[in-house]
């Protein structure tokens, strides 16, 4: 079973994606510091990734997965409610996958779009 | 080569032969005839005075109104140096003139207030020597161009920030004259602080990702969460079923509106940013008529194209202006029939949403699409319209080189053209 990690503040949408995705292995993360012990740790094959957290920002948690040769291969997907034109340049550069806009996004999107980047 | 006499030698020749003459007359010809002759002499010598009376008093007005002029230019000129060196003196902005060594030869008082640099400590100064810029930037105050005429189009101006000489960083844009001369170049540069400007774009940016954060993470929550109890609503009566749609429905609305006030804001500060890319114009008429699928009162009807048409558009945007087109035509055809169709040529696609609703006033016409503006018959229906959508829509589309047409029959029907370039 292919692994997803998900890194927001939020619980319910770690919830709400959580059950969207529930045909993979879900790992959930509340910040930014967790995350990045939980993909060193468990190696997950997708990681989405909010950027507005408290303390470590979701483009400085993409920084260092990306800095870490443990980590860099695993593509990242930012999932936020920042609009595009603010961040998605910035993303694309750290070499994020893709970056979606939750509002945008239902859960049942969210599950095929999961499987578009799994294959 | 023809040499041209002066006339003053015309007439002292003339007099000197005349007084030559008299002297012969009066002393080698006889009583009689020398009368005769003077008599003569006296009519040429009247002659000759009357034609230098004339002369200089033609030249006496000409010279009067030269002078006139001379004094009226002069009076202008300095009307005119006054209101340059008020100008020079009093404007907010910086204004310095450099040499074709960049040398500092003029410095406005708002040069001084702007860099923290007297005049004095200024003058016969290069100009990159005295005005620093913040980090290694290549940027000299006064980039080469401004001597080369022929570049002088590609750099009008450049922005950067300042180090005054307390060491504060300010914004800076300049402008630049190439003051032509006859053996040099003089270069004239307005500097204006843009700091302020700057700060207010920075905060307009901070509130757009600000609010879109804090108002669109509940509202995806409330959507997202809404769109799972959906996923069961086989379990649901036909009651809990049609309450389940009304807050699907709201917080669908919600969503579209807070787009539509970010919208705004980045239409004010021009940055919305097209992403196209080739674009199935029936997979996108198929997912806007996915959100239709509880719109009910109206029917709401899509002609599919051609399976294969394709166009070079951003999608995300594309569905925000049919969203908006089609939300009109809804809210404004209370009872009858709204049509979503798409004609093609070679190279456009012309996307028509055409109602049997209550039309646009004739007056309300070419108004139609200026933000903010609410035909009155629209807001006799709906109140709480923004006037916001159709002046999004019609941005967008001219963004995309498209043109967006309006043809209306009050109390008959709204058509509503939206003609885009296949490949822009």
């Amino acid at each position: 079973m292919k692994k997803v990690l998900i890194i927001d503040d939020e619980q319910p949408i770690l919830d709400m994606y959580s059950q969207a995705l529930k045909e993979y292995k879900i790992s959930t993360a509340l910040t930014g510091q967790q995350g990045l012990a939980t993909a060193i740790k468990e190696r997950p094959d997708l990681i989405y990734l909010d950027i507005i957290m408290p303390q470590l920002n979701g483009l400085d948690v993409l920084k260092e997965l990306k800095n870490n040769e443990e980590t860099a291969n695993i593509p990242v997907v930012l999932l936020t409610n920042l609009p595009k034109e603010a961040s998605a340049e910035k993303a694309k550069s750290l070499g994020a996958t893709d970056y979606l806009v939750k509002v945008d996004f239902e859960p049942a999107e969210l599950a095929k779009k999961t499987k578009e980047v799994l294959g | 080569m023809k040499k041209n006499i002066d006339p003053i030698f015309i007439e002292g020749g003339a007099w000197i032969l005349i007084i030559a003459l008299t002297f012969i007359t009066l002393f080698f010809f006889p009583e009689d005839k020398a009368q005769t002759y003077l008599k003569y002499l006296l009519i040429a010598s009247t002659i000759i005075l009357l034609v230098g009376y004339f002369k200089s008093r033609r030249l006496y007005i000409e010279s009067r109104l030269k002078t006139e002029q001379i004094l009226k230019d002069n009076a202008e000129l300095l009307s005119r140096q006054k209101t340059i060196d008020l100008f020079f003196n009093n404007s907010a902005d910086g204004i310095l003139i450099l040499d074709n060594e960049q040398k500092i030869i003029s410095f406005s008082p708002g040069m001084e207030k702007l860099s923290g640099y007297s005049k004095d400590e200024a003058i016969g100064k290069k100009a990159q020597e005295l005005l620093k810029f913040k980090g290694d930037s290549e940027n000299s105050l006064l980039p080469d161009a401004v001597f080369l005429p022929k570049d002088l189009k590609k750099k009008p101006y450049l922005k950067n920030t300042l180090m005054t000489k307390l060491g504060k960083e300010i914004d800076i844009e300049a402008s630049y004259a190439l003051i032509d001369e006859e053996n040099s170049h003089k270069a004239l540069a307005v500097i204006r602080d843009i700091t302020y400007e700057n700060e207010l774009v920075k905060r307009d940016k901070e509130f757009i990702a600000i609010t879109s954060h804090q108002l669109n993470t509940p509202l995806s929550i409330i959507r997202g969460y809404v769109s799972l109890i959906k996923q069961n609503e086989e379990k649901f009566t036909g009651e809990q079923k049609k309450y389940i749609d009304e807050i699907y429905g709201s917080v669908k609305k919600m969503i579209a509106l807070v787009e539509r006030l970010l919208s705004i804001s980045r239409i004010e500060e021009e940055k919305i940013k097209l992403e196209k890319t080739d674009i199935n114009v029936c997979d996108l008429l198929e997912k806007l008529k996915e959100n239709y699928r509880f719109t009910d009162k109206t029917t709401l009807k899509f002609e599919m194209p051609d399976k294969n048409l394709i166009i070079f558009a951003d999608g995300d945007k594309l569905i925000q202006v049919l969203s908006n087109v089609i939300d009109n035509a809804i809210k404004y055809t209370p009872k009858g029939e709204v049509v979503v169709s798409v004609k093609t040529d070679q190279k456009k696609a012309k996307f028509i949403v055409s109602d049997n609703g209550i039309g646009i006033p004739p007056d309300d016409l070419e108004k139609i699409g200026q933000k903010f503006y609410r035909a009155q018959n629209a807001i006799d229906i709906d109140n709480k319209g923004t006037g916001l959508g159709l002046f999004i829509a019609k941005t967008i589309i001219l963004k995309h080189d498209g043109k967006m047409g309006i043809e209306s029959k009050l109390g008959h029907g709204t058509k509503l053209t939206i003609e885009l370039p296949i490949n822009s």
